[in-house]
């Protein structure tokens, strides 16, 4: 009986840290790890389409593909300096409560090249992907780590119009580049998608 | 010497259930960390929640972003030279009809839907910010060069006078925007010019129409062409008289020294009488002017004086001084007043009706 008694003492002193901190880790981790393992494989319905979501030209999300938005340039810079001619545009899209986004489809006309950042609790935008060349007219980026975020902002690096544009606002003239207008085209986005998985409570 | 038994059972026993209470406590306080760990999760959750919502709006308020109308009531024809919504009309200017990316039916159908999404919702936000809308349906028209410019965009109310029972009163027949394509791209442009449509219908002075359409433009759209001046850095014309005032805001004539001053400054006057007399001020202003109607009798473009008139009701004290102190030429007017000077220049524009008529 005192042996057995020993056993279960030393069996309950061993098991009880263990205990504890399994304990601990499930009060802690509990609520979103049980989430995720909830969380069915499937994908969710366009995230833009959620009423209260809003981009800087809504005809981005606004579900029809027949629509052209056009990405806005960065407001700061000068319009009559070098620079100012020289700022790229985006197009942002805030959605009304943060997801977590594993694909992103874009619809584009002239998108050539462009960053893909999303917008952080603290306000932040963080640099999520680099797409350096889209050929199609759709193209659909599957995110390799989920980005949990309510926003999402498209960087134009580069469009097929880039060039007509340069063309027409830089001229040289004895060698010296005379700018006259902006050098980046503005990309035309017939639509944004913003997709995640198919969450038990939806 | 024989050990104590009993004494040794006896402590042996009551360790093991001190042991065990102890460890009965500390399962308890476990079972207390897991339960209220669940509840101060909620809270973090929560309060994280607010903070994202916080940043969320200060994010759409910095990207001056917009939701989609939910039904815009566009119609495309088939050339995709006319797209009509329920707002707007849209036509392209002959111009563009060989611009490489307005040049085919699709292009055009495409370019334009886009165009009036975001003019819906635009229209929308500024609906908003006035609390009142045009009666009429606004006409915008796209020019590759607009005026032999790529850098002027207009907004012109046609209006018409008309005799109504003995009264000339003034009738809006339509609202059109013109924008060449490098200027419509530019959300604070598009802010500035609507916000022209929406209250040129009130014929209000040109240094307040463009004072307010730069407040839209400035605050709320977030242009970055305009700023905040001194106000008591006063240009004066020859008459020493403060220049904003005397500005006819056409720029046909082509901009002057002083053009983007009056800008500032007509912008700077709007922005601080909002300041001193709260968010609702313009909404109460327009409110009033249109419950009196007396901006159909007037027979031309509204007098600062009578403007005054209406921002005093609207402040809830005189702001005559106000305007006298920034080398404004106005003066106190009732309302019985101004209808008195309305009827008096109504009286003499028939005249010269009449006259014109017998002499032809």
């Amino acid at each position: 009986m005192n042996l057995k008694n020993n056993t279960l003492k030393l069996a309950v002193r061993r098991l009880l840290p263990t205990f504890a901190f399994c304990l601990l880790y499930f009060s802690l981790m509990g609520c979103k790890a049980l989430q995720i393992l909830a969380t069915s494989q499937e994908w969710s319905k366009n995230y833009t389409s959620i009423a209260g979501t809003t981009c800087n030209d809504p005809a981005m999300i606004d579900g029809n593909l027949e629509t052209i938005g056009e990405t806005k340039y960065l407001e700061g810079a000068s319009k009559q300096s070098v620079r100012g001619y020289m700022v790229p545009s985006e197009g942002v899209v805030i959605l009304p409560e943060p997801k977590s986004v594993n694909k992103v489809v874009i619809h584009s006309q002239n998108l050539q090249a462009f960053d893909l950042f999303a917008l952080e609790t603290n306000g932040n935008w963080k640099h999520v992907q680099e797409v350096k060349n889209m050929t199609e007219r759709r193209l659909t980026l599957n995110l390799r780590i989920p980005v949990y975020t309510s926003g999402l902002k498209i960087r134009v690096e580069k469009t097929s119009d880039d060039d007509a544009l340069r063309r027409q606002n830089i001229q040289k003239i004895r060698g010296v580049s005379m700018f006259s207008g902006h050098t980046k085209a503005l990309a035309k986005i017939n639509e944004i998608e913003i997709y995640g998985f198919v969450q038990s409570a939806e | 010497m024989k050990p104590n038994r009993l004494f040794t059972r006896d402590t042996k026993k009551s360790n093991w259930q001190i042991r065990r209470q102890l460890c009965f406590c500390w399962l308890m306080g476990l079972a207390w960390i897991f339960l209220t760990g669940c509840t101060i999760l909620q809270e973090l959750q929560e309060s994280n929640l607010k903070r994202q919502q916080e940043n969320r709006v200060r994010m759409k308020d910095r990207y001056v972003t917009f939701e989609a109308p939910d039904d815009t009531g566009v119609n495309v024809s088939g050339d995709g030279l006319e797209i009509d919504s329920t707002h707007y009309k849209l036509s392209f200017g002959p111009d563009l009809h060989q611009h490489p990316d307005y040049d085919t039916p699709t292009e055009r159908q495409q370019i334009g839907h886009g165009s009036l999404v975001f003019m819906e919702s635009l229209y929308q936000f500024l609906h908003q910010i006035f609390g009142f809308e045009p009666k009429h349906k606004i006409h915008v028209v796209l020019h590759d060069i607009y005026r032999g410019t790529k850098l002027m965009a207009t907004t012109t109310i046609h209006a018409q006078n008309r005799m109504q029972n003995g009264q000339i009163i003034k009738v809006i027949q339509g609202i059109e925007m013109n924008f060449p394509l490098n200027m419509f791209s530019e959300r604070p442009v598009r802010a500035h010019e609507l916000a022209h449509a929406f209250t040129n219908i009130y014929l209000l002075p040109a240094w307040f129409s463009e004072g307010i359409a730069v407040w839209v433009e400035v605050e709320y759209a977030k242009g970055k062409d305009h700023r905040n001046v001194d106000l008591n850095e006063i240009k004066l014309t020859l008459d020493g008289l403060n220049a904003a005032q005397e500005w006819s805001g056409d720029l046909d004539a082509g901009a002057d020294a002083l053009t983007q001053w009056r800008y500032n400054y007509c912008y700077t006057i709007v922005a601080e009488m909002k300041d001193r007399f709260g968010e609702d001020f313009y909404l109460k202003f327009f409110k009033l002017m249109e419950e009196d109607k007396l901006y159909q009798q007037l027979p031309g473009n509204m007098p600062t004086s009578f403007l005054v008139y209406y921002l005093s009701q609207a402040a809830g004290e005189d702001l005559v001084p106000f305007f006298q102190s920034l080398k404004f030429k106005i003066q106190k007017l009732s309302r019985d007043e101004i209808i008195k000077a309305i009827q008096q220049a109504n009286q003499t524009l028939r005249r010269q009706k009449l006259n014109d008529e017998s002499e032809e």
